[in-house]
């Protein structure tokens, strides 16, 4: 059974002011059960009352009927306020942006949760704070609302909110690595993929897309609607002039290599800035290459030629995540597995090379040969393993990767742990299937098309018999290694972890890539940075095994637990929870 | 010659603490007395009320029908103002002062009109979470003392009654003052010695953090008004989660949600933040009393004053990590002596085991000892105070 949700084209603000209409329909794919929430068995909107905690009544399914091929939610898309449509819409985002990450020609599987349960729980107006945050502990989105003058602001109702905080839960389940990690790239990783997430939905809408181009005659190389994050949140709580966003993806922030910044909102916008240009470049490519079918006019060209960019960008860059070694990472480790998973596969490598400069413009490299990487080659090893033992047992898995630490780069006398294998299937388009499959959505808006017309759905899952199919196995295993605290720290040792991510062509039975982080050891001192920070700042309480003080849980939520002198802190990435500090 | 004393007494988990500073008045040598604090927690052994019968009996005692000086009210915390208000109405025995400083925030006008927006919103954030979660902190005592420790600290109509003692009994009304890091202490001290206030800052909004508590945020929208408050009741979970969602999942999410202990911790801190921070300086000795100060607002001082060595310290918040100052601001209120020097510099902590889990952190009470001589009420556990002396010739 499929089902017509509608949901927001863009925060209100911006989708009354630069659309022109509030609301759009995507068509959820096929499901066995739609229940009155909405509920499904991966997504559930759980919505409580935020004055009460009560649970509300849930929003009634109203299966196909009649001539009606598609389900619906009783939601009245005109009452966008309403506590009904608030809901629906918010369900509709969170699945539209589950939906980007897991298409074939992008991360090509289902993804599971980070904390290990079928079912992300959705709370659409989870209480009264400036905030909304992806949190592992309750399985859970939880979206909030506030007063701003004389209007109140659901960040459930922004795009851009309800995709980054998805993409949060997505990328936890991908690499829950980066949500326990000291390393401060690694939280601003965390992020900055949220933040183009966010970017990668709104292009997803045709309506917004054209709009958007429209008014900054075909261009992204200028900050706009698709660069700015959280429009209507940020002017919202902005206590002076109001900014436009709360976060401006068409930057130029850089690594200070002297002061690195450590708070990971604001170096999430050196990785975030490094690849928005990335997609600047290769939009400006495609209107080159879509123009002369638009008779030369490079305007006309411009939402075509962002469609695909979009979607080659999307491949890129989400593929990076699967391609990250387990443990802390960084920006430079992130940059190589990008181009990893680009190299590896077919395509031109004209991108891999803007990405080298860019990401030595922005200081996160030295220079281009850092981030060199090996992509398909043969290792007797991997050539005689059965795959398919190496996916599904337990045993052949850690027999074969203690049979190779050579190979993995396990420590001779290191404990390791071998990740729940993942077989991607998935499928590569060259720019000019996906230009035919993109061109329908392309086109302005026919005059007179129906407000809830299908057109406007956004479904632009591949065609099934369009692209390079291909299946991958990654390999993961991650260890720990103990370093020293900064001098003087109690306790005087942490335990960190570190891991390798192996991927096999399957058919081919080559080596796609072997990731390890290229500069773990001499990261040292920004995770002694971080550690000491949440300390200094009293955001985190060492406690011994037994628990913190008080009997209550880390103000912060953030676990720093010593045993045996040894510091082990987790949960790091609840930092990313806050937006601000009030009244600061 | 005569000595300025600290006297510590032993409240069990609270703080009281005297302070007697020589003076000289028509040729003769008399004395300034000041108190900080008198108070213990309730819920726990550390909260035993028995124990501030004698402390009012020494303290009668030594004014010798004196008034007092000044009292300090350091913070709206019960175990820093319980003992006077018990004293007077349990075993009828009182002491007077000639003035009392209580915190700017503390107040009845703070919150009036638009004078401090920031800090009425928090405060008021904070008085709401701390009635939505009350069932079940209430609930969670049995399993935690340590949260029956929190609760009562923290029960502002308990504090209430207490801060009015002192505001109408303790000394005559145009002796009490609310005091900031920006109030003109000229009139009110003119020594022996001099006093600087380090802390707190006028606007308290600054010592809430970006941790809001989960259920901070369950406030009704629109409060802006304490008596609205009344309207709100603790919240209990729905009876059953929704069809096809998991109930473990719902009511894990319930219970994270409202993160009840954390939201009081955070309860807690802002209130220590809030604690009137001292310096006293008298014939060259620099002594420094920060009542239950916490990371963040020696943070603040660190910024906006100019923190230098001290050759006494009464340790904040009887002795828990979080009231340390971090490292480098450590290093410029008690920095090591040099390899080869002894530790000269003094500090007292006033504290009782299992009252809040993990303080006193002994083992960072300890660590403090390449830096300070430290002393706590519990060195002599049938003793009923520890005393140090500054003598007038100074710290050489």
């Amino acid at each position: 059974m499929r089902a017509r949700l509608p949901m927001m084209i863009q925060d209100p603000e911006i989708s009354q002011t630069d659309v022109g209409r509030m609301v759009e329909d995507w068509i959820g794919l096929d499901q066995e059960h739609y229940l009155d929430g909405p509920v499904t068995p991966r997504i559930a909107l759980v919505d409580l009352d935020p004055d009460t905690e009560a649970l509300r009544p849930a929003v009634k399914f109203q299966p196909p009927a009649g001539s009606r091929t598609l389900g619906r939610y009783a939601a009245n898309r005109n009452a966008v306020e309403s506590r009904a449509f608030i809901a629906v819409s918010a369900f509709a985002t969170v699945w539209r942006t589950v939906k980007l990450f897991e298409e074939e020609r992008t991360l090509g599987r289902t993804i599971s949760w980070g904390f290990d349960a079928p079912q992300l729980l959705v709370v659409p107006q989870a209480g009264w704070l400036e905030n909304a945050y992806y949190e592992r502990s309750s399985h859970s989105l939880q979206f909030f609302a506030f007063d701003a003058g004389n209007k109140t602001i659901y960040t459930s109702l922004s795009r851009d909110i309800v995709a980054h905080e998805t993409a949060h839960a997505l990328i936890d389940g991908i690499d829950p690595d980066l949500y326990d990690a000291l390393e401060p790239q690694a939280l601003a990783l965390h992020e900055g993929i949220a933040d183009l997430t966010a970017m990668l939905i709104a292009f997803d809408s045709g309506r917004l897309t054209h709009a958007i181009l429209d008014k900054t005659q075909g261009r992204i190389d200028v900050s706009n609607a698709f660069s700015s994050i959280g429009e209507q949140f940020g002017d919202a709580i902005a206590r002076g002039p109001k900014p436009g966003f709360l976060r401006n993806l068409h930057n130029d922030a850089k690594i200070d290599p002297r002061h690195e910044e450590i708070e990971p909102h604001a170096l999430s916008q050196v990785i975030s800035g490094v690849l928005y240009e990335l997609i600047v470049d290769m939009h400006e490519h495609f209107k080159d290459v879509y123009a002369p079918r638009f008779g030369g006019d490079r305007l006309k060209a411009s939402g075509l030629a962002l469609a695909v960019a979009a979607k080659l960008f999307q491949r890129m860059v989400l593929r990076g995540i699967d391609y990250l070694p387990p443990g802390e990472v960084t920006f430079a480790d992130f940059g190589r597995a990008i181009l990893a998973a680009d190299e590896a596969s077919p395509g031109d490598r004209q991108w891999g090379a803007k990405l080298r400069a860019r990401f030595v413009e922005r200081r996160i490299v030295a220079d281009e040969a850092t981030l060199d990487v090996r992509t398909n080659f043969e290792s007797p090893p991997v050539g005689a393993v059965n795959l398919q033992g190496l996916t599904d047992s337990e045993w052949v898995a850690y027999r074969f990767a203690d049979g190779n630490r050579d190979l993995l780069g396990i420590p001779a006398d290191a404990e390791f742990e071998v990740l729940k294998r993942v077989v991607v299937d998935g499928r590569v388009q060259a720019p000019e299937q996906t230009a035919a499959q993109m061109s329908k959505r392309a086109q302005p808006p026919a005059a007179g098309e129906p407000a809830d017309g299908a057109a406007a759905a956004g479904d632009t899952t591949p065609d099934p018999d369009s692209g390079t199919p291909f299946r991958e196995l990654l390999f993961k295993v991650r260890w720990s290694q103990v370093e020293d605290n900064p001098p003087g720290f109690d306790p005087p040792q942490r335990r960190v972890q570190t891991g390798t991510t192996l991927v096999i062509d399957w058919n081919g039975r080559q080596v796609r890539a072997l990731q390890r982080p290229i500069n773990f050891e001499e990261r040292r001192s920004a995770r002694d940075a971080v550690l000491s920070d949440l300390v200094d700042r009293g955001i985190v309480e060492i406690c011994g095994p037994e628990g913190p003080a008080h009997g209550a849980p880390s103000p912060a939520g953030i676990d720093a637990v010593a045993t045996g002198g040894i510091l082990r802190v987790k949960q790091t990435a609840r930092l990313l929870h806050v937006v601000q500090e009030l009244d600061a | 010659m005569s000595d300025l004393i600290v006297r510590a007494y032993d409240v069990r988990f609270g703080d009281a603490i005297f302070v007697s500073v020589p003076d000289m008045e028509n040729g003769q040598l008399v004395e300034r007395t000041i108190l900080f604090d008198f108070g213990n927690s309730l819920g726990t052994e550390g909260g035993a009320d028995a124990v501030f019968e004698p402390v009012i009996d020494d303290l009668i005692a030594r004014l010798g029908g004196r008034p007092l000086d000044l009292y300090v009210m350091t913070h709206e915390h019960l175990d820093h103002v319980q003992g006077l208000f018990f004293s007077a109405k349990t075993f009828n025995k009182r002491i007077h002062a000639k003035q009392a400083w209580l915190t700017g925030s503390s107040d009845p006008h703070y919150y009036d009109g638009n004078t401090h927006p920031g800090a009425k919103k928090q405060k008021i954030a904070a008085l709401a979470a701390m009635r939505l979660v009350g069932a079940r902190l209430t609930a969670a005592q049995a399993a935690s003392p340590f949260v029956g420790s929190l609760l009562a600290v923290n029960d502002p109509k308990a504090t209430a009654d207490c801060i009015d003692f002192l505001r109408t009994q303790l000394t005559d009304p145009g002796g009490v003052h609310y005091v900031d890091r920006t109030t003109d202490l000229g009139p009110l001290w003119t020594g022996p010695g001099t006093i600087e206030l380090l802390a707190p800052e006028a606007n308290t909004a600054d010592y809430y953090g970006a941790f809001k508590g989960f259920a901070s945020g369950l406030g009704k929208l629109g409060i802006e008004s304490f008596d609205d408050l009344d309207g709100i009741a603790p919240t209990s979970p729905p009876s059953a989660p929704p069809s096809g969602v998991d109930a473990g999942a719902f009511y894990n999410l319930l219970d994270v949600r409202h993160g009840a202990a954390s939201t009081l911790l955070e309860i807690d801190q802002a209130a220590n933040n809030t604690s009137i921070v001292l310096l006293l300086e008298w014939k060259g000795w620099r002594l420094l009393f920060s009542g239950d100060a916490e990371k963040r607002s020696w943070r603040m001082m660190d910024a906006r004053t100019q923190l230098a060595p001290v050759h006494f310290l009464k340790i904040s918040h009887h002795g828990s990590g979080t009231g340390l100052p971090p490292d480098p601001i450590l290093e410029k209120v008690l920095p090591k002596p040099a390899a080869g020097q002894p530790v000269t510099r003094r500090a007292i902590v006033s504290t009782f085991p299992n009252t809040y889990r993990g303080v006193p952190d002994t083992k960072m009470l300890t660590s403090l000892g390449d830096r300070v001589q430290v002393f706590s009420t519990r060195d002599e556990p049938h003793h009923p105070f520890v005393e140090l002396r500054f003598p007038d010739t100074g710290p050489g």
